[in-house]
């Protein structure tokens, strides 16, 4: 369970179309832009959490990200770290992720997978239903809803007999 | 919530011959008239009731409530009618409109009387319950009487997947109790999501009830079981 809430987590990575792609008379151009933060996003995706930190920690203080690109590498910084079992630290990020821009919903899911990491189920709860607000059908946040249900809810049957 | 009813009939070759030389079965429908141990379940002031009804050949019906140790005259209801499949009478004193699908392979239906909602469930009866029911003084058949004991209730387990996308439901199913206990011929009366239909099943065909004979030829009893299948937050 926990290596696939990781990909599906690898998953929600902002890929901002700024950092890797340019597309213009059909062309795509592979790393124009911050190309640390793209490539951050690429190590991350891969699993090589303190390689894709690192490269984005660059991309953000080398050079003068967007807003959209400053909130989408920190939900990225907060999916590295709770993917890698820091959900304290992942929680910060994508606290500032979602202050740069509050309608950024994989930092939503990033950050009440933090909290499901930490058993905090309400606040996961919580994030995800703003989560869920912004894009429903998202396959990162339908995993994420099946899990914390899992957890936090009890099955009981009641059964009766009429006779 | 929406409801799924399942009705469960017999399959049904007529309609679908289409070369002239074929003949074209008609549905087989139950012989509604005689005597019939019946459970009606759904009314929350009444609690779930034992009766017996007796459908006459003249279109009469009638119904008896036995209780212990009191003599219980037959009570009469509405005349019984079918159109097509379907058998339908009233109990003015209830207000109650009673059905039943006669296509299906045992006799029960559904009752209404607005707003309520209710099921009715029926094994057939020894014909000589219909003379006892209405002279004897000294009550009605013991075995009426007499409740089904559960000697293995088995739960269903809950389904990992209605957990996940959080579902809840209910399902009721009824049955026949044969005189060993065990659980047979069952029907889905009502069933909310067919995530459930599995594990009720499971559930109900692993349970059975004390028996009360080891005569083999002694009659099925009816019973109905409900399962209510309920998510608690925990957080």
């Amino acid at each position: 369970m926990g290596r696939i809430i990781l990909f599906s987590l690898i998953g929600c990575l902002a890929t901002s179309a700024l950092w890797g792609q340019i597309q213009g008379n059909n062309r795509t151009i592979i790393g124009r832009g911050n190309e640390f933060l793209s490539a951050g996003a690429f190590s991350i995706r891969m699993g090589q959490y303190d390689e894709g930190i690192r490269l984005t920690q660059l991309g953000l203080t080398r050079y003068q990200p967007s807003l959209d690109d400053r909130a989408a590498a920190q939900s990225n910084l907060c999916a590295a770290h709770a993917a890698r079992g820091e959900p304290i630290i992942a929680i910060d990020y994508c606290t500032e992720s979602i202050r740069l821009e509050e309608r950024n919903w994989r930092a939503y899911n990033n950050r009440a997978y933090a909290y499901y990491l930490l058993g905090r189920l309400s606040e996961a709860e919580s994030d995800l239903a703003v989560a869920t607000g912004i894009n429903p059908d998202a396959r990162q946040v339908i995993q994420l809803r099946g899990m914390i249900n899992e957890r936090g809810l009890r099955p009981r049957v009641i059964m009766e007999d009429h006779q | 919530m929406y409801l799924l009813l399942l009705w469960i009939a017999p399959f049904s070759f007529g309609q679908t011959q289409s070369r002239g030389a074929q003949p074209i079965l008609e549905p087989e429908l139950i012989n509604h008239l005689g005597v019939w141990n019946c459970i009606l379940y759904g009314d929350p002031a009444a609690g779930d009731e034992r009766v017996i009804l007796n459908f006459g050949p003249d279109g009469s019906t009638r119904i008896a409530r036995p209780r212990q140790n009191t003599q219980q005259p037959w009570m009469p209801l509405s005349r019984w009618q079918i159109d097509e499949v379907w058998l339908s009478f009233t109990d003015s004193r209830m207000q109650r409109t009673y059905n039943a699908d006669l296509s299906r392979t045992a006799l029960g239906g559904g009752w209404e009387a607005s707003p309520l909602i209710g099921g009715w469930w029926c094994s057939e009866a020894e014909p000589e319950i219909a003379s006892k029911a209405l002279i004897s003084p000294s009550g009605e058949p013991i075995y009426m009487t007499e409740p089904l004991i559960p000697e293995v209730l088995a739960t269903p387990r809950y389904p990992r997947i209605a957990i996940r996308e959080a579902k809840e439901g209910r399902a009721v199913v009824c049955f026949q109790v044969d005189s060993s206990g065990r659980v047979q011929d069952p029907h889905f009366i009502e069933l909310t999501d067919r995530i459930f239909l599995a594990p009720t099943l499971d559930a109900l065909m692993l349970s059975n009830y004390k028996g009360w004979s080891e005569d083999q030829n002694e009659r099925n009893r009816p019973a109905c079981r409900s399962f209510v299948y309920q998510l608690d937050q925990i957080y």
